[in-house]
């Protein structure tokens, strides 16, 4: 648990020596393929998922509960 | 002199008090211009031969069509109201056989679901007496099928920055056998030129099962000890292993489940940057809790230790675990039961590259 939080911390660090992109610099950025959350008819895929092998959480949507499954 | 300067000192500050505030309006891009509407549907199918109502032997054929409605609505320059509203309805071969045995469907020798013809021959040739089901084979009884409904809602709301919003969520959902209430709500900051931004999201749902028991045990738990002879069982013959009639069949181990909570508590924590201008990538972090009837009522379990007991045809015992199996079931000695707590701690990552116009790796 201790070396999660670590990495996690030393990510947030190392995030930001990235080099800054301007707004006008982000179009490839911003379409719509490149948005980070799973697209939304992904969401029947990710829902079979959960009821076969329980694989809830951490994938930017919903955690836990809401249906009869574990 | 002194008078003159006193005089223009004053007008001076009467200038000053009488000047308006600027009032130029800095435009605000809306959030959201427009209300966006999206339909979504899905179709899904899956087979196997490990179903969990049948203890780990059995069909596990599903179909199930879904559908959703989502509405995205601009509330005003700052905040968007989400609306989804989902059907699903799926059919069973494996939930079916809660109930194997209803004389109606696949165990009293009628046409079943099941596109599998080499099963429905044989069922040609089977006996009729009594009542028999086989865990290859979709039964006709109500638990075959089944209908989720979903709604849930989402309220944002953005800063004029754009670099802070904050969001509450509810919802609700409902099954035959399961009833869910959830809400919840975020948090997010943009920084560094909005290349970087860090998310934390809570949720609570508040779950209800109405367990549905294997009907082996829910006639046991009416009857008690001398549940053979009475409700479902009464003129049924129950089979031991060798074939033979018996009355020896008594799943002491079961007991009816009392608490029928299920709840679920997570915290989310995301973090993306942007690190060039084709490349950005998010890391997540979840913390979950459930407490509560974490196992699923109608799953049968069959201890090693224990005599095996069935109902049917003695003839498809020996080849039992077989799909040609198509006249016996075997009964339960209970179900499933897991711990009432569970934690889990996922990580997740994303990472999308802009490659070209066409091409866009994600993952």
């Amino acid at each position: 648990m201790i070396q999660k939080i670590v990495f996690l911390f030393l990510i947030i660090v190392v995030f930001q020596s990235c080099n800054s992109v301007k707004e006008y610099e982000k179009v490839a950025i911003n379409d719509p393929d490149m948005k980070l959350s799973a697209r939304t008819s992904e969401r029947y895929e990710t829902a079979f998922q959960v009821y076969r092998e329980s694989a809830a959480g951490a994938n930017g949507g919903k955690s836990g509960g809401g249906c009869g499954c574990n | 002199m002194k008078t003159r300067i006193v005089v223009l000192l004053s007008l001076i500050g009467f200038a000053a008090f009488s000047q308006e505030k600027d009032t130029t309006v800095v435009f605000k891009k809306r959030v959201l211009e427009s209300t966006e509407v999206d339909f979504l549907a899905s179709y899904y199918i899956q087979n196997g031969s490990k179903s969990a109502v049948s203890g780990g032997i059995g069909s596990e054929k599903l179909t199930d069509i879904a559908s959703n409605i989502v509405v995205n609505m601009p509330i005003n320059d700052d905040a968007t109201l989400t609306i989804d509203l989902g059907i699903s309805a799926y059919s069973s071969a494996s939930s079916s056989n809660i109930n194997p045995f209803n004389s109606t469907g696949a165990s009293g020798g009628g046409d079943d679901d099941d596109d599998d013809d080499r099963i429905s021959n044989n069922k040609g040739a089977a006996s009729t007496n009594g009542p028999y089901g086989s865990p290859w084979q979709a039964s006709s009884g109500a638990s075959k099928s089944d209908q989720l409904t979903a709604i849930s809602a989402n309220y944002a709301h953005s800063s004029d920055s754009r670099n802070f919003i904050w969001n509450a969520d509810v919802s609700f959902s409902n099954e035959y056998d399961y009833t869910s209430v959830g809400f919840g709500g975020g948090i997010a900051t943009l920084f560094n030129e909005k290349n970087t931004e860090l998310s934390l999201k809570t949720n609570v749902y508040l779950d209800q099962w109405r367990p549905i028991y294997p009907t082996e045990l829910h006639e046991y738990s009416i009857y008690d000890s001398n549940f053979l002879n009475q409700g479902y069982f009464s003129g049924v013959t129950v089979l031991d292993q060798n074939g033979q009639s018996t009355n020896a069949y008594l799943p002491s181990s079961f007991k009816t489940i009392a608490s029928v909570d299920r709840n679920s508590y997570s915290a989310s924590v995301g973090l993306s940057q942007v690190v060039s201008k084709n490349l950005q990538l998010s890391i997540f972090f979840d913390v979950l809790q459930q407490k509560g009837l974490l196992s699923t009522p109608y799953h049968r379990i069959y201890f090693a230790d224990k005599a095996n007991y069935y109902i049917g045809q003695s003839q498809y015992i020996s080849n039992y675990e077989s799909v040609s199996n198509s006249g016996v079931f075997k009964l339960a000695d209970d179900i499933e039961r897991l711990p009432d707590s569970r934690f889990k701690l996922p990580i997740g990552a994303r990472l999308n590259y802009y490659i070209n116009e066409r091409f866009v790796m994600r993952t």
